[in-house]
């Protein structure tokens, strides 16, 4: 069902543009606690013009219907003429991707040196930082999700391929909307289980602060 | 600064700037060296503490330059010819910049006092992004999975009671039901470019037994242009197991559809295409078809009229060194005023097909393959017009559009029996 995943592979670059903006975000928050780290802020915010740019050329498809061919009820003019195709082949995204790593670890560098040149106001980072990272984790997971959707939506075989087609009602690919409901069900199931186990671990830890004993004196060998 | 950093910036700036130059050419060079110039001078640049700003202050003053750069790039994307569509991405992802330079300047958030406020801002975040992910995915274009499902259970083509056209229907059927769209276009139908078009390519000159070879054994022989190593694999060896022998020859019978009686074929990756006319290989061939040697055209010489050097044996044989020869006009209602030079692909295909009555150029085109007739009206053009003296090749025809191709049929441009 390859042909009817491409927009799954769009969503799957928005995702990595959002892991991207989110990486970066969260290190210009942490340099706003560390003194003498503004003098970054101005190259840090072009590098921000860089993502939008790398992440909307990632997203850019070849055509705005999502199958090789318009079918009924498809808008067949929805495709990118061929002088602008290059826009969506894999040499543009690779581009794009490139510049995304490249930036958030120019980014990365300018924190390093922040951190070895300013004084770190330690426990003063804006609360906006830590929901940064779990967007970032919730991010992480369903776009994980969305992967192992598009990997099992693209298979027609059981596993043993060749030997066991698929022939279920559910070998086609849903719609996107329905993936996207789905997965984001699965992440939030994750999530609530993930919180559960962490919360029992909290409140009822393995083991228990045992009393030290006072040392004794270790036996000596008989001479 | 220690040198030892500047020598591995220096070094990983360069190698940056090569690999952009070697992809992009001088203009990926030069925006790569833009982009380093533009962060040297921003680090130059001697910053304050930021200012927060509030939600309304960041609406204020950073909205309506955001609809500045919006209108901005909506003009600019509809001068390069962008489709609405992508006119509308393109101002979408600039409002996402927006939301990332508010984002960048808020006010910096206020500790949580209780636990209902952090479990507050966390549900809050779990919510934006489900939200994001859910109305992004909810509002891409969709398909409809019942029609989908209808295609996926409809019987494997059987051809006993069909015949003719609706062979090559349930073939059309077997090519996009097997996904052969994903990487081949036929003339204007589809969309991408991994394989060779097959319409512009006219795989339908070939004959039947090659066609499913390619299809059966893709690997044996790579489409010219298509040599590199990730196209050598792009096409899948599964076809013999996954096609039917019946479905096989419906689809066979589709692909012998493909040709184009106004251009020659066209060959190469899209962006670095070829016709015929410049393709040394097709040339050498078909300077043995011209000369009566190619054992696939047993029986036709051009060389007997024409002559072997371009000097014609026989009078009235049109001369093709001399590009200022003009076009017979011993067929009524069907003379053009064009020189040899300026002769159309339609117009050498027609002469040799169809012939000139009453002389002998016969109609060699209800004799022998087409697929040889086009080379070696590509030989016949470098007497007056010599490959190694070229100064540049001869451009790729537009594809055929749907009404080009309906128009070869009610013109009648196809010869019967097609060979």
């Amino acid at each position: 069902m390859s042909d009817r995943e491409s927009m799954f592979m769009l969503v799957q670059g928005l995702l990595v543009g959002t892991m991207f903006s989110a990486s970066n975000i969260y290190m210009w928050v942490s340099m706003k606690r560390i003194e003498n780290a503004e003098r970054f802020f101005p190259a840090m915010k072009f590098g921000f013009v860089l993502i939008v740019i790398s992440a909307t050329i990632w997203f850019t498809p070849r055509r705005f219907f999502a199958t090789m061919l318009p079918e009924p009820s498809m808008n067949p003019d929805m495709v990118l003429p061929d002088n602008l195709a290059f826009l969506a082949l894999m040499i543009s995204k690779n581009t794009a991707a490139f510049c995304l790593v490249t930036v958030t670890f120019i980014n990365y560098i300018f924190y390093t040196i922040a951190t070895k040149t300013g004084k770190v106001h330690y426990g003063k980072v804006n609360p906006l930082g830590p929901y940064v990272l779990i967007f970032l984790g919730f991010a992480d997971i369903w776009l994980m999700s969305w992967m192992g959707t598009i990997r099992s939506l693209s298979r027609m075989n059981w596993h043993v391929y060749k030997v066991f087609k698929d022939v279920t009602p559910e070998k086609f690919a849903p719609s996107l909307a329905e993936s996207g409901f789905h997965v984001t069900t699965l992440v939030w199931t994750f999530f609530i289980l993930m919180t559960a186990i962490i919360w029992v671990g909290i409140k009822y830890p393995k083991t228990k602060k045992k009393e030290i004993e006072p040392t004794q004196a270790a036996p000596q060998m008989a001479e | 600064m220690k040198i030892d950093f500047i020598i591995v910036g220096l070094i990983a700036a360069l190698s940056g700037l090569y690999a952009l130059y070697s992809t992009f050419g001088v203009v990926g060079a030069c925006a790569g060296l833009a982009v380093m110039i533009t962060y040297a001078l921003l680090l130059k640049i001697k910053s304050k503490k930021p200012q927060e700003k509030t939600l309304s202050q960041n609406i204020r003053f950073k909205l309506p330059i955001t609809i500045v750069i919006a209108g901005g790039i909506w003009v600019l994307a509809g001068k390069f010819n962008f489709p609405i569509w992508w006119q509308i991405e393109f101002v979408s992802f600039a409002f996402v910049g927006f939301f990332f330079f508010a984002l960048l300047d808020s006010k910096t958030l206020k500790i949580e006092k209780s636990n209902f406020d952090w479990i507050k801002r966390l549900l809050a975040t779990y919510a934006l992004a489900s939200t994001i992910f859910i109305g992004v995915t909810a509002q891409l274009p969709q398909f409809d999975p019942e029609f989908e499902l209808a295609k996926l259970n409809k019987p494997p083509v059987k051809l006993s009671g069909l015949a003719g056209p609706e062979v090559i229907a349930a073939g059309r059927e077997v090519f996009e039901n097997n996904k052969c769209f994903n990487c081949h276009k036929v003339f204007w139908e589809g969309n991408s470019d991994r394989g060779p078009n097959l319409g512009t390519k006219q795989i339908g000159l070939y004959a039947e037994d090659y066609i499913k070879e390619q299809i059966l054994d893709p690997r044996k022989k790579q489409s010219p242009g298509f040599d590199d190593p990730k196209s050598k694999k792009a096409m899948p060896t599964y076809y013999g197991d996954d096609i039917g022998d019946d479905e096989m020859v419906a689809l066979v019978s589709y692909l012998k559809t493909m040709r184009d009686p106004t251009h020659m074929p066209v060959e190469g990756k899209f962006g670095s295409q070829w016709t015929w006319w410049d393709d040394k290989d097709i040339v050498a061939e078909g300077q043995q078809v011209f000369e009566g040697v190619h054992p696939a055209t047993e029986g036709l010489n051009c060389a007997v009229c024409h002559g072997k050097d371009g000097v014609p044996m026989m009078t009235g044989a049109l001369d093709f060194r001399n590009e200022n020869n003009s076009d017979t006009d011993k067929i009524e209602g069907d003379h053009t005023d064009k020189l040899l030079k300026d002769w159309p692909d339609d117009l050498w295909y027609r002469r040799v097909t169809r012939g000139v009555p009453n002389t002998p150029m016969a109609p060699w085109g209800m004799i022998f393959g087409h697929l040889y007739l086009w080379k070696a009206e590509a030989y016949a053009r470098t007497f007056h017009d010599p490959l190694d003296k070229r100064t540049e090749k001869r451009p790729v025809p537009p594809v055929p559009t749907k009404e080009d191709v309906a128009n070869w049929k009610t013109k009648e441009l196809f010869l019967d029996p097609l060979l």
